[in-house]
């Protein structure tokens, strides 16, 4: 057994759990929004760093390389989960959003009384200090067909391009847009109404 | 239809839909826009504070994730791993 191989049976990967577990942890609930799977992703990051640990370069910080690991992991995940190529229903379907916006009369497609999106008085980062927001922020993301928050959080969170998007979950570019802005209309009125909306903060 | 004929049929017509032109509000995130679009986008925003609003919008909710991210690379984490789910992850990693 030569020194490299008794290196590796000696290290002992749990240290990694006490290191950078909780932020594995954050960075995975940020995406897929649902504690169970997010530790799934953790357990299948930390078991794959073992395997690999031997190409681990200290060039780049531990933590790094961990969070590469886990970033292939979550898009295995989605990828996983749109395995057909087709729209459902459901997400191809916009008329669900008609009625945020007139539907006769002289102002008809413009947006209803209820849905017209008004000025937003706050700041990212205060707004953000808020457990109740953020909470406000899962449930909103919580409550779009899962494809379409998949979407949402590669484009807005990772700031993938478009068309690696389309690559990953498989659909084009059309596709893509649409449901880009079918997140987008879903977001801005659920924030507003559960946030912005009620009475300050 | 000429060109001209178009753009003065866009200026008149400051009433185009909202619902309309909303969809290009967020495209114009994920990619470019043509020349027309572009056009449709800056009359109808000339007249249209909702639009406008919205538009805002869209940079607030960008801005939000945004911030979200820097905030979880600062570790100011906002979930974390309970005690359990520790062991359990390592157990996982010393058998």
């Amino acid at each position: 057994m030569n020194i490299a191989e008794t290196a590796t049976t000696k290290f002992d990967a749990t240290i990694w759990v006490d290191q950078h577990g909780d932020f594995l942890f954050a960075f995975a609930f940020s995406r897929v929004r649902d504690e169970w799977i997010a530790e799934d992703l953790v357990q299948d990051t930390l078991l794959a760093a073992m395997q690999s640990r031997n190409s681990f370069e200290a060039k780049s910080a531990e933590r790094t390389w961990l969070c590469g690991i886990l970033k292939h992991k979550i898009i295995d995940h989605f990828r996983k989960s749109s395995r057909e190529v087709e729209l459902t229903e459901e997400e191809a379907d916009m008329s669900s959003y008609d009625y945020m916006f007139q539907s006769e009369g002289v102002a008809k497609g413009h947006w209803t009384a209820e849905s017209k999106p008004t000025v937003w008085q706050e700041n990212p980062e205060e707004v953000l200090e808020h457990a109740e927001f953020r909470g406000i922020l899962t449930h909103c993301l919580g409550e779009l067909p899962e494809r379409v928050a998949n979407c949402f959080t590669l484009r807005e969170m990772d700031g993938y391009e478009s068309q690696e998007i389309c690559d990953f979950l498989n659909i084009s570019p059309n596709n893509f847009w649409v449901m880009m802005h079918r997140a987008r209309l879903h977001l801005r009125r659920c924030i507003d109404n559960n946030w912005f909306k009620k009475v300050q903060h | 239809m000429s060109f001209k004929l178009k753009i003065k049929r866009w200026v008149s017509n400051k009433a185009e839909e909202c619902k309309k032109v909303s969809p290009l509000y967020s495209f114009a995130l994920d990619r470019k826009l043509t020349f027309f679009e572009k056009m449709r986008v800056k009359f109808h925003l000339m007249t249209c504070n909702a639009c406008t609003s919205y538009v805002t919008n869209l940079n607030f909710m960008h801005d939000v994730f945004h911030t979200q991210e820097l905030q979880i690379e600062e570790e100011k984490l906002h979930a974390t791993l309970s005690d359990e789910a520790k062991e359990r992850l390592k157990n996982k990693l010393k058998s």
